[in-house]
């Protein structure tokens, strides 16, 4: 199995569990915050949404441009939940088209950030995807966890358990067992 | 890279984000949860330091025994801390060591007796240590947020620290 292709089944195991913490969000949470520095439960799930398909398209070019970000576009607050979702399928299409496209020699080599003139990152781009599109939206996936608990809203098993949910290899071997 | 070489790299190269966050954890919240069905802050660290250590029984056996019962409550910040240097030692070592045969090799996770899965070593150090361990530090940020301690960079900018000005 090529490095792509063994990221991409991660990705497709993760996506659906990232969905269902996305579509728990209750409609009227999207401007709640924990604490006034944090982002709103709506900006961390369209960050969730939208981060796997950003990365996977700024590491097409190389060396690439860092995007420039103001602080109000960075992190976009979404206007209900179906804009969350949608965005996130996007995401999810983006990376099956696109990832699969990096043979080993690709994901190997020296990949570049740069802002303006000025190299930020270089890296292999298997490192960079590993790092950004996978690590950091699962931290950012276990953020929104507590937001959820905090919000009152059942949280989505994951990696093990949570307190509402058994592990999904529990569900699935329930479900097979029911089916 | 071998595939063993790439998850030690990254072993290595998380241990001084997830330090800086162990860190920051003030000595007098350690019972502090933000909602009754969360884990309290000194839970959810301990638990943070004890996974390293799941990289040594991952590498050198052949099954981990998850144990019943409540989580590790910690006595004080300076025994997770000390937990967490010892399995990253513990976790390089153990790495170092593993051959990409062995890596192959099935690993199994029992419980009371019994197999819950089985999957190859280098799937489980993925898996159940990395990736699990990057969901448990985002709400360790997330809990020292509330507790008004600033939030130490992990990936990239927090509100507090900023490491690309």
């Amino acid at each position: 199995m090529s490095i792509a292709q063994s990221m991409l089944k991660e990705f497709e195991i993760q996506a659906p569990i990232t969905r269902r913490f996305l579509e728990r969000l209750p409609e009227d949470k999207l401007m709640w915050k924990p604490h006034e520095k944090s982002m709103t439960a709506g900006q961390l799930a369209f960050h969730l949404a939208v981060v796997p398909a950003g990365v996977v398209r700024l590491v097409q070019n190389n060396p690439a441009q860092a995007p420039e970000f103001s602080k109000t576009d960075r992190f976009p607050q979404p206007a209900n939940r179906q804009e969350i979702l949608k965005s996130f399928d996007e995401s999810i299409a983006a990376v099956r088209n696109l990832l699969p496209q990096f043979d080993d020699a690709a994901m190997s080599e020296t990949w570049r950030l740069l802002a303006g003139e000025r190299e930020v990152l270089a890296q292999p781009r298997a490192e960079f995807l590993r790092d950004v599109m996978l690590s950091h939206w699962y931290q950012h996936r276990g953020q929104f966890s507590v937001y959820l608990r905090m919000l009152g809203a059942a949280v989505p098993a994951s990696w093990g358990p949570s307190a509402d949910e058994p592990p999904l290899f529990m569900q699935n071997a329930q479900a097979a067992h029911v089916g | 890279m071998t595939i063993v070489e790439f998850i030690l790299n990254e072993f290595r190269d998380e241990a001084p984000a997830t330090r800086r966050v162990l860190e920051r954890i003030p000595s007098d919240k350690l019972s502090w949860k933000p909602h009754p069905k969360s884990r309290s802050l000194g839970e959810l660290a301990m638990h943070v330091a004890n996974l390293h250590g799941l990289a040594e029984n991952i590498a050198k056996s052949d099954e981990f025994a998850a144990r019943a019962g409540s989580p590790a409550v910690p006595g004080s910040v300076q025994e997770i801390r000390a937990a967490f240097e010892k399995n990253v030692r513990a976790g390089e070592e153990a790495l170092r060591n593993l051959s990409e045969q062995a890596a192959m090799e099935n690993w199994k996770l029992v419980y009371q007796g019994k197999e819950l899965f089985r999957k190859t070593r280098v799937a489980a150090l993925r898996t159940n240590l990395l990736n699990h361990l990057y969901h448990h530090r985002g709400q360790l940020s997330v809990y020292l947020r509330l507790l008004d301690v600033p939030v130490p960079v992990v990936y990239g900018p927090t509100a507090d620290e900023n490491p690309f000005v």
